[in-house]
C-alpha cells in the first residue's frame, strides 16, 4: 500500500499538526492545577512520546488536547486552527479497550463505528473496515464480538476503528497499559507499522519509558503536581526500530537512561520547586 | 450504579429534592389552572397542602394508616420468613431450584388483584384479606433474591471453610448464609413499596371501608371536594418515600459493601 | 443405545423441569376433591370451565369462543398498549435525564414519590379527567408502567461508561445519534429488567381499570363472576390472567435474550 500525502491547505503559515500552548487546567473554581502552562507541538508526520509519572495529569492533559475537555486556560491548535470539541482530523485510542468498545457490537461494527457520522456510501465504509482490519492483522475476525477475543485483539480492534476515521492525528492514550509483554512489544511494532503506513501524526501518552524511547521521534517527560514539561529531548535512534537490536543499541541504551534520570528528577523537583503553591 | 458522593451536605441534598418535588407541584398547578379539567376535580395546590397538613393529624386518618400498615408489617413479616427460609433452603440445592422454577414463575405472573374477589369470599375484607395479597406479591422478590445469594456464594470461601475442617452445617450456617443477607435485603428492599401500594390497592379494588384506600374511596364519594382526596394519595406516596428510604438507609447500614440496586 | 441415553435425559430435563408442576396440580386436585368447599372447585373443574369459556371455538376462529374474543382479547391489548406506551415514555425521559448527572438530585426524589403513589387512587382521576373508555384504560396502564422503566433508565443511562461516550464525542457522533448508538444499548439489559417489571404491573392496572364501567375484558368478566356468585367463573378468570402473565412474560424473556445475548457473553454474569 502507498504511503498517504496529505495536502495541507495554509502550510506556509502554520508547520505544526498539533501545537498546545500554555495549557493550564483545574477543577473546579480556585482549585489547585492538575496541569499547569503545558506548551509542546507536534510536527507533521511526528511520533510524539509524552511520559510522566502518574499522577502528573496525563489523562488530564490528554482529554484537553482531544477536545474532550476545555482546558481553564490556553489553546490548542490543530493545523493552525483552535480546536473547539474533538476536531474531525484527531482519532483517540483509549487506554482500556474493554471500556472504550461497544460490547454490543461485533467488531466489524465496532470499527465502522465512527464512519456513521461521515456520512459515507456503503461501499466506502467497507473498504475501509476491510482495510483497517488488515493492517492491524484482525482479517478474518470481523463477526466476533470485542468480549471474545483477547486483550491485545481489542486493542486492535481499537486501532482499527481508529485508523478506519482516517485521522491526520491519532492520540493514543497509554493503550498497551493493559496487556501483557509479549503482547505489548507486538503492538508497539504495530503502532511503528501503522505511522509508517498511513503517515499521520501520533501523539502517544505512556509511563513506559523504554516505550517511549523506542517508538518515538521525540520524547515529552511531564512533571507532577501539577502536571508541567519537565524536559524535551530528540530521540537519536534510526527511522527504522527493532525490539531486539533497537534495545541493544547502545544509544537507546543511553537514552533510556537519561529519560529515566529526567523522570526521577520530574518526581523528586515536584516537591522542591513547586512556584505555584496552592491559593 | 449510581455513584454518590458521601461528602455532599444533607441541606444540599434536601434542597435539591424539594427543588425537584417544587417543579413537579408547580407543573401540576399549570394544568390544574389552565381550566382543561374542572377546577373542583383538579385542586389548586395549596388547597392539598392544607389538606395533608390537617389529614397528616386527623385521627380518622391515622386511624386508617394504621390499618393498613398492620397489613403490610404481617405480610412483610410473613414474606421475609417464607422466602427467606425458602431461598435458604432452594438454594441449597441446584436441582431443587431448576424444579421450582416453572411453578414458582407461573405463581408469581399472577396479577395479584385477580385474587381479590376470591379472598373476598373467603376471608371477608379485612386485615386477613389484604395481608394474603401483600404476600401473594411480596414473597416472591425476598424468595427468588435469597435463592440467588445463596447459589451465589464465593466457591473459594465455601472451600476454604471446609478445608479448615467445618462440618457441612457449620459452612452452612457460618459462610452460605451470611453471604447471602445482601441478597436477601434486596429483595426486601424491593418487595417493601410494592407492599404498600398492593395494600392500599386491595381495599380500593374490594371497596372496603378500612385502611388508606378505604379512606381514599370514602372521601371521594362523600362529596365533591378532591383535594382531601389528592392528600391522601400524596401521604400514601410519601408514606411509601419514607418506607423505601429507610429500607435503603438499612440496607446501606448493614451491608455497606453491597452495590445499590 | 445413544439415542435411548438420549431420551431418557431429555425426559430427566422435563421431569425436573414440569415435574413439580404436574404434582402441585395433582395435590390440589385431590385436596379440593376430598374437601367438597364451594369456594374451592377442583382444578380439573377450572379447565374445563376454561375451556368453555374460551377455547371451545370451532376450527376456523383458531378454537377460540366469542367469549375469547370480548374477554380476553380487549384485555391483552389494552395491557400491551399501555405497557407499550409507558415504556415507551420512561425510556426516553430516562435516557434524556439520565445523561446529565447534575439531574439527578432533582429528578430521583419526584420520580421516587410518584412512583410510590398507590395506582388506584388515581383510578377516579384518571376516570374524571377522560372519562370511562380505553382511552382512560390506556393511559392509566401506561401511567404505572411509566415510572420502573423510567428508574432504570435513569440508573443505567447515568452507569453507561464514560469512555464509551467519550468514544462517541471523540468520532464526532451527534447528541441524539450517542443516544442511540451508545446510551440505549448500554443500557438495554437494565431497561428490560424495568419493562418486565412493568409487564406485571400493566396486568395488574388492566385488571383494575377494567373493574368499573366497562362490558369487555378481564377484569369485568372476574368482578361479574363475583357479584353473581359464580365461583368457578372467577377460579376460570384467575388461570387465565395467570396464563396471560405466565406467557406474556415468556414471550418477553425470550425476546430479551435473543437482543440481550452481547450482555450474558460480555459480562459473564446472566442478565438484572
Amino acid at each position: 500500500m502507498t504511503a498517504r500525502l496529505h495536502l495541507d491547505e495554509g502550510t506556509t503559515s502554520v508547520s505544526a499538526a498539533l501545537a498546545v500552548h500554555n495549557i493550564t487546567h483545574r477543577y473546579g473554581p480556585g482549585g489547585p492545577a492538575v496541569v499547569n502552562g503545558v506548551t509542546f507541538e507536534v510536527a507533521r508526520g511526528e511520533l510524539v512520546s509524552l511520559v510522566g509519572p502518574s499522577g502528573c495529569g496525563k489523562t488530564t492533559l490528554m482529554k484537553t488536547i482531544s477536545g474532550l475537555m476545555q482546558p481553564t486556560s490556553g489553546t490548542v491548535t490543530a493545523f493552525g486552527r483552535p480546536i473547539s470539541g474533538v476536531p474531525r482530523e484527531l482519532a483517540i485510542v483509549f487506554q482500556d479497550y474493554s471500556r472504550s468498545l461497544f460490547p454490543w457490537l461485533r467488531v466489524r461494527a465496532n470499527v465502522s463505528f465512527g464512519l456513521s457520522g461521515l456520512g459515507l456510501e456503503r461501499s466506502e465504509r467497507r473498504t475501509r473496515v476491510a482495510e483497517s482490519l488488515a493492517a492491524v492483522g484482525l482479517t478474518g475476525h470481523e463477526h466476533k464480538y470485542p468480549w471474545e477475543l483477547s486483550g491485545g485483539m481489542q486493542q486492535r480492534v481499537a486501532i482499527a476503528r481508529a485508523l478506519a476515521y482516517r485521522p491526520r492525528i491519532l492520540l493514543m492514550d497509554e493503550p498497551f497499559a493493559s496487556v501483557d509483554a509479549q503482547t505489548r512489544a507486538e503492538l508497539e511494532d504495530l503502532t511503528l507499522a501503522v505511522h509508517r503506513e498511513f503517515g499521520m501524526t501520533i501523539l502517544f501518552v505512556t509511563h513506559d519509558i523504554d516505550e517511549s524511547v523506542y517508538l518515538s521521534h521525540r520524547v515529552v517527560v511531564l512533571k507532577r503536581s501539577p502536571g508541567e514539561v519537565h524536559a524535551e529531548r530528540v530521540v537519536d535512534l534510526p527511522e527504522t526500530r527493532d525490539q531486539i537490536t533497537t534495545k541493544a543499541d547502545p544509544r537507546f541504551v543511553a537514552q533510556r537512561a537519561e529519560v529515566a534520570g529526567l523522570i526521577r528528577d520530574a518526581a523528586l523537583g515536584s516537591t522542591r520547586f513547586s512556584l505555584h503553591p496552592t491559593e | 450504579m449510581t455513584v454518590r458522593h458521601r461528602s455532599e451536605p444533607r441541606a444540599l441534598v434536601l434542597w435539591r429534592g424539594l427543588v425537584g418535588a417544587a417543579a413537579v407541584a408547580a407543573l401540576y398547578q399549570v394544568v390544574a389552572l389552565a381550566g382543561i379539567v374542572d377546577r373542583r376535580l383538579l385542586p389548586a395546590v395549596p388547597a392539598i397542602g392544607r389538606e395533608v397538613a390537617r389529614l397528616a393529624v386527623d385521627p380518622d386518618f391515622l386511624g386508617a394508616v394504621g390499618n393498613t400498615m398492620t397489613a403490610v408489617a404481617l405480610g412483610l413479616l410473613i414474606s421475609c420468613v417464607a422466602g427467606i427460609g425458602g431461598g435458604l433452603g432452594l438454594g441449597a440445592s441446584s436441582l431443587a431450584t431448576r424444579m421450582t422454577r416453572a411453578p414458582i414463575d407461573v405463581l408469581r405472573s399472577l396479577p395479584s388483584v385477580a385474587l381479590i374477589p376470591l379472598l373476598l369470599m373467603t376471608l371477608g375484607d379485612g386485615v386477613r384479606m389484604k395481608t394474603v395479597v401483600v404476600v401473594v406479591v411480596a414473597v416472591w422478590p425476598v424468595l427468588l433474591n435469597t435463592t440467588y445469594g445463596v447459589r451465589s456464594v464465593d466457591g473459594v470461601a465455601v472451600d476454604a471453610a471446609r478445608s479448615f475442617g467445618l462440618s457441612r452445617l457449620r459452612v452452612w450456617a457460618g459462610v452460605v448464609v451470611p453471604s447471602a443477607v445482601p441478597a436477601a435485603l434486596t429483595g426486601f428492599r424491593i418487595a417493601l413499596p410494592m407492599a404498600l401500594t398492593v395494600a392500599i390497592s386491595s381495599e380500593m379494588a374490594a371497596g372496603t371501608p378500612s385502611g388508606i384506600g378505604g379512606f381514599i374511596l370514602r372521601t371521594s364519594y362523600r362529596d365533591f371536594d378532591a383535594a382531601p382526596v389528592f392528600a391522601a394519595v400524596v401521604l400514601a406516596g410519601l408514606i411509601g418515600w419514607a418506607l423505601n428510604a429507610a429500607a435503603a438507609g438499612l440496607g446501606n447500614r448493614l451491608v455497606p459493601w453491597e452495590g445499590r440496586r | 443405545m445413544s439415542l435411548l441415553r438420549l431420551t431418557g435425559r431429555a425426559a430427566r430435563a422435563l421431569v425436573v423441569k414440569l415435574g413439580l408442576v404436574v404434582a402441585l396440580l395433582a395435590l390440589w386436585q385431590v385436596l379440593t376433591v376430598e374437601a367438597q368447599n364451594i369456594f374451592f372447585p377442583t382444578p380439573a373443574d377450572i379447565a374445563v370451565r376454561m375451556r368453555e369459556l374460551w377455547f371451545s371455538g370451532p376450527a376456523a376462529h383458531l378454537f377460540v369462543t366469542g367469549g375469547f374474543t370480548t374477554d380476553v382479547v380487549p384485555s391483552v391489548a389494552r395491557a400491551l398498549a399501555g405497557w407499550a406506551l409507558g415504556g415507551l415514555v420512561g425510556i426516553a425521559v430516562g435516557l434524556v435525564a439520565g445523561r446529565w448527572a447534575r439531574a439527578q438530585g432533582y429528578v430521583d426524589p419526584p420520580v421516587n414519590f410518584i412512583r410510590s403513589l398507590p395506582k388506584p387512587a388515581i383510578v377516579p382521576l384518571f376516570l374524571i379527567v377522560l372519562g370511562a373508555n380505553d382511552r382512560m384504560r390506556i393511559a392509566l396502564i401506561a401511567f404505572g408502567c411509566i415510572w420502573p422503566v423510567l428508574l432504570n433508565t435513569l440508573q443505567a443511562t447515568r452507569a453507561v461508561e464514560p469512555t464509551l461516550r467519550d468514544t462517541g464525542t471523540a468520532f464526532g457522533i451527534s447528541l441524539p445519534r450517542q443516544f442511540a448508538m451508545i446510551s440505549l444499548p448500554a443500557a438495554a439489559p437494565r431497561i428490560a429488567a424495568g419493562l418486565r417489571v412493568s409487564l406485571g404491573l400493566a396486568l395488574i392496572l388492566m385488571v383494575l381499570s377494567e373493574w368499573s364501567l366497562t362490558q369487555h375484558g378481564l377484569g369485568n368478566f372476574l368482578l361479574t363472576s363475583q357479584r353473581s356468585y359464580q365461583v368457578l367463573d372467577m377460579w376460570a378468570a384467575v388461570a387465565m390472567l395467570g396464563l396471560l402473565g405466565y406467557l406474556l412474560n415468556l414471550a418477553f424473556l425470550a425476546l430479551e435474550k435473543r437482543l440481550l445475548a452481547w450482555h450474558v457473553g460480555f459480562t459473564g454474569t446472566p442478565l438484572p
